[in-house]
């Protein structure tokens, strides 16, 4: 017993020891004092990510160790793999550079014939958050917004139009939700951008959508307090354990699963169109937006970026004035960041291939 | 809707509104005022300062750029016989003969004062024609759309130049440039030759200089000493704006016939100078003193081509469907600052839309005046060597390529797409016609795709699609029946069947380009591969036809065209178009070793060297000049510029980068 406490003492005190020395001296050298940080973002100025990248670029130049300058470089184009294949060649593991990664970055991987010249995986993420999706109809498709189950029955029978901007998009999250949910009779409008979906579904040429959550509010709302479109589902947040919860911003809306259980005697879907669904589903909605380092990143300046985006989220003036951009959603750092990634790319050989061959049974479209 | 005419006249008349206002206005006018560069080169260049702007103060300066630079262009056209821009390739017609005539002054007057009234009737249409045209809009679905863009695709037989068959043939190109890069529908990469750069669609703005610029600054190096032959305005100002005003019927029709036709989408600067041109010409009594200096001929198209403005901003507005390349930029600049045009716009945000309306018409004064007020001044700036300033203009062309996607490959497409533009020219292809095609071929691939998926054939019945096919079938026969001005058909001509080598080569590379577009729509799924099949297809239904009567025909023909065949100023060294283009690629070949900012500062310094025999400590500020400017422009956009070699093993301090 002695000996074993003895061996436990030292033992853990060795490992106070280490870490003692290993991290605080080692968290405490990390400065970027006189350099200049490098926000890549694969997208235009004035998309969504570009957005987020310049409201963060302020407070994180506040935060991060020695107050560095930080400045947003955009570098568009590819469905996110230009600028992200950019950042996989030249970034150096330094902490100076990091990229903006969305849900596009991932599917442009997952789908994108190998064109992405990175694995997500490996990258180092800073910070990722979820953007839920909310699901709307118009009202000839009978659909009331009162019980999800009979708004499903209604639109099976007076059978789904919907737009999507192609066949290999972040959007084919809402096309895997209908054939998770048995549907067999959706038409899709290719081609169409979010903003030409809302129009033409308010001309009546399509007659379901789905819109992000800050989408919706900032562009749906309007006419669904009219009574123009009718919001009855959205399709909840896969979270780093691998469970789906309802998002906090529009509680009153059931989830897709919501959907399924009631169809299916309370069960949770299993199988590998599950499997599919959840994989993009968390490229799309739990892992929206967020924040990279380059991959073989030392865990000290991964580590010293995690602690200035935790003072971030706690600043005053980011709290007021951010969130309203950012959404309310929580948002995973570190390991649960990490995880988040892997859920959503960690794609099995059977999903991948139902993947593909459903784009091709539905599109003709060889992926 | 009088809460809102009051909202947005408070905001427009504010010192803060005026002031960003003004300066589009001064930007537009200097872009306008550059030959090659023109309202599309000016918006693309201010795109990137636009964002974080507040919207109404970056609205301010959008319009007012673009609604100018039809205003300052006419000062090329008519001192130096180049349009500044494309929508001023008719005022050239008369006005540069005006010109030598010593009646500079008086062209000028009439012209600015024909802008500023064409500008102000668009501006007082827009006011109203906006709000009728609501239930219009409500009714455009995509059949409706689809038949606009087929209307405006008949408007290029106006653009055809001397042969009707180039001219279609010319758009089929600029539909099979849009065919490169990920297809809309399915995602898939199509003709990208495993090239990272050929994701993305062609920038528009990169075909745009390459059609216009680019070849319109070797040519006036190769045929002219100055620009300017005399640097004098001469007299006449008090009659030029007698004339206008003794013309004001003229002023009026041209002003209608410029917002009717601006509003329509795919038209834009390039044509409606010419249909109004066109217009005064046939509808004049004593006619044949056109082209020789007649105050009428410059009249009429200024008249047109600032109307438009307000005309384009309709479809721009309402429908979301640029009328013109720089509606389009506009359209991606209103986006950028929140503004999403559509119906929702008129009846929530209908202050923003009389605040640009009127933007236009203040702008229209602003620029108007100004051009008449400096006149005299900008006149003695075209009497400077033009080997003096095309090397900035180079470097002004390649940095505002590089705007569109920043990569080297934005450089690399310029010199491509330029050489083509610069052999179109000479073989007498019209390149508006391509840019016509170009600008609107997503929209004829995604706009049948969505029409037939959504209506099958039923969209036929709706009576906008029948009121669009009738006004195509018009369009059609207006085109078939319209003559546009011809050059003598003569041996010693530029119409010659003498040497037709050259071309005949020019007409093998697009049988060539038709061809691999053709093949590679072949190898895909029917969702990417319909379309390239679809304008490979329509290319060689024109240029077939065409080779065979270019085979056929012995003599001169106007199946012929060869710009070399025309005389060159016997005071300047013979140098060939491939001369300058050498030039330009051992910028680039330079730029690849040190970076495109020392490539282009050395090119700039041995241009002006060995071409304007200036010093060397005159070469180096002149270098030294521009190398600041991108440095400046590098700071403020956080841009980097393409690397070469050097980059890679040194790191240079700013501004070298």
């Amino acid at each position: 017993m002695k000996i074993r406490n003895l061996i436990t003492a030292s033992a853990v005190g060795a490992l106070a020891f280490a870490a003692a020395f290993a991290s605080t001296p080692a968290a405490a050298e990390v400065s970027f004092k006189g350099k200049t940080i490098t926000i890549v973002v694969p997208f235009k100025e004035g998309g969504g990510s570009d957005v987020l990248s310049r409201l963060f670029q302020p407070f994180l130049a506040r935060h991060l160790p020695g107050q560095p300058k930080v400045i947003v470089y955009n570098r568009p184009g590819g469905g996110a793999t230009k600028g992200s294949n950019y950042f996989e060649r030249k970034a150096k593991p330094d902490g100076l550079t990091v990229v903006a990664v969305s849900t596009s970055t991932m599917t442009s991987q997952a789908l994108g014939g190998g064109k992405a010249k990175y694995d997500v995986r490996k990258w180092r993420p800073v910070w990722v958050v979820a953007q839920d999706s909310v699901f709307y109809a118009r009202p000839e498709t009978g659909v009331k917004g009162k019980n999800l189950l009979d708004d499903i029955k209604a639109l099976k029978k007076y059978g789904i139009v919907l737009g999507a901007k192609n066949a290999t998009s972040a959007e084919l999250r809402a096309l895997f939700t209908y054939e998770l949910l048995g549907f067999n009779n959706v038409k899709t409008v290719l081609g169409l951008s979010s903003g030409k979906q809302r129009k033409s579904l308010m001309r009546g040429e399509i007659n379901t959508n789905y819109d992000s959550a800050g989408a919706f509010t900032k562009k749906v709302k309007k006419h669904a307090k009219k009574g123009k479109v009718i919001p009855f589902m959205t399709l909840g947040i896969p979270q780093p354990d691998g469970s789906v919860i309802k998002g906090n911003v529009f509680p009153d809306l059931p989830i897709a699963l919501d959907a399924y259980r009631a169809m299916h005697g309370g069960k949770n879907p299993t199988g590998v169109v599950y499997e599919a669904w959840k994989n993009i589903v968390t490229m799309g909605v739990s892992a929206s937006k967020g924040m990279a380092l380059p991959r073989g990143t030392p865990d000290d300046i991964h580590e010293a970026w995690s602690v200035a985006m935790e003072k971030v989220l706690k600043d005053k003036e980011f709290m007021t004035k951010g969130r309203k951009i950012m959404g309310a959603y929580k948002v995973n750092l570190r390991k649960d960041a990490q995880k988040l990634y892997n859920n959503a790319m960690d794609i099995s050989p059977e999903a991948e291939k139902w993947m593909k061959d459903w784009v091709f049974k539905t599109f003709g479209v060889k992926v | 809707m009088e809460d809102a005419m009051i909202e947005a006249l408070v905001t427009l008349l504010s010192l803060e509104h005026v002031t960003y206002l003004s300066f589009g206005v001064f930007l537009g006018l200097i872009v306008g005022i550059l030959p090659g560069l023109g309202g599309t080169a000016g918006l693309a260049l201010l795109l990137p300062f636009v964002f974080g702007m507040e919207p109404t103060n970056a609205l301010a300066m959008m319009i007012g750029l673009q609604s100018v630079t039809a205003t300052s262009d006419t000062f090329p056209s008519v001192l130096m016989g180049i349009p500044g821009t494309a929508s001023s390739q008719a005022t050239v017609c008369d006005g540069f003969p005006l010109s030598k005539k010593g009646e500079a002054a008086r062209a000028l007057a009439a012209a600015f004062s024909a802008s500023l009234l064409g500008g102000l009737f668009g501006a007082f249409v827009l006011t109203f024609a906006i709000f009728y045209a609501e239930p219009i809009i409500n009714a455009m679905g995509f059949g409706e759309q689809m038949m606009l863009i087929v209307l405006a695709l008949t408007m290029v037989g106006m653009l055809t130049g001397s042969h009707p068959l180039k001219g279609m043939a010319a758009c089929a190109i600029g539909l099979m440039i849009g065919a490169f890069g990920s297809a809309p529908i399915s995602g898939v990469e199509r003709l990208t030759f495993g090239t990272e750069y050929l994701i993305d669609q062609i920038a528009l703005v990169i075909v745009g200089l390459a059609m216009f610029a680019l070849p319109e600054i070797i040519d006036l190096l190769r045929r002219q000493l100055t620009i300017s032959k005399t640097g004098v305005l001469g007299s006449g100002w008090i009659r030029g704006l007698k004339d206008t005003f003794t013309h004001w019927w003229i002023v009026l029709r041209c002003a209608a016939i410029g917002c009717v036709v601006g509003a329509l989408p795919g038209l834009g600067g390039s044509v409606i100078d010419w249909i109004a041109y066109g217009h005064v010409i046939q509808t004049s009594k004593n006619r044949e003193t056109f082209g020789t200096g007649d105050i009428r001929g410059v009249i009429a198209p200024e008249a047109a081509n600032n109307a438009k403005e307000g005309g384009a901003l309709i479809p721009t507005i309402l429908f979301g469907i640029p009328g013109s390349g720089s509606m389009a930029l506009l359209l991606g600049g209103f986006i950028l600052i929140g503004i999403e045009p559509g119906v929702e716009m008129i009846t929530h945000e209908a202050n923003v839309v009389y605040l640009m309306i009127w933007s236009v018409a203040l702008a229209n004064i602003f620029g108007a005046g100004t051009c008449l007020l400096l006149a005299s001044q900008i006149a003695k700036l075209t009497t400077i060597r033009y080997t003096l300033i095309a090397p900035f203009m180079f470097g002004l062309i390649f940095f505002a390529a590089f705007q569109a996607t920043r990569e080297w490959g934005d450089l690399l497409m310029l010199m491509l797409l330029g050489t083509l533009g610069v052999y179109m020219k000479r073989f007498g292809w019209p390149r508006p016609a391509l840019l016509i095609g170009y600008v609107l071929s997503t929209r004829v691939e995604t706009s049948i795709y969505h029409t037939i998926t959504t209506y099958g054939i039923s969209f036929l019945t709706h009576p906008i699609v029948i009121i669009l096919i009738i006004l195509t079938v018009i369009s059609v026969i207006a085109a078939i029946r319209y003559k546009p001005a011809q050059s003598e058909i003569t041996e010693g001509g530029v119409h010659t069947a003498r040497n037709k080598i050259p071309q005949c080569i020019f007409y093998g590379f697009i049988l060539v380009l038709s061809l691999i577009v053709v093949w590679d729509g072949t190898r895909w799924d029917v969702l990417t591969g319909v379309y390239p099949l679809f304008a490979g297809g329509i290319s060689l239904f024109f240029i077939i036809p065409l080779g065979i009567e270019m085979y056929r025909t012995k003599g001169a023909s106007l199946v012929f065209y060869d710009s070399e065949k025309e005389e060159i100023d016997r005071a300047l060294e013979y140098r060939s178009n491939e001369y300058y283009l050498m030039w330009l690629m051992g910028m680039l070949g330079v730029s690849a070793l040190v970076g495109f900012v020392l490539g282009i500062g050395m090119f700039i310094y041995v241009f002006i060297r060995l071409k304007a025999k200036l010093s060397h400590l005159g070469c180096a500020i002149s270098a030294g000049i521009f190398i600041m400017l991108l440095g400046a422009l590098s700071h403020f956009m956080t841009l980097q510029y393409p690397e070469g070699i050097l980059q890679s093993y040194v790191i240079l301090p700013w501004p070298l980068q």
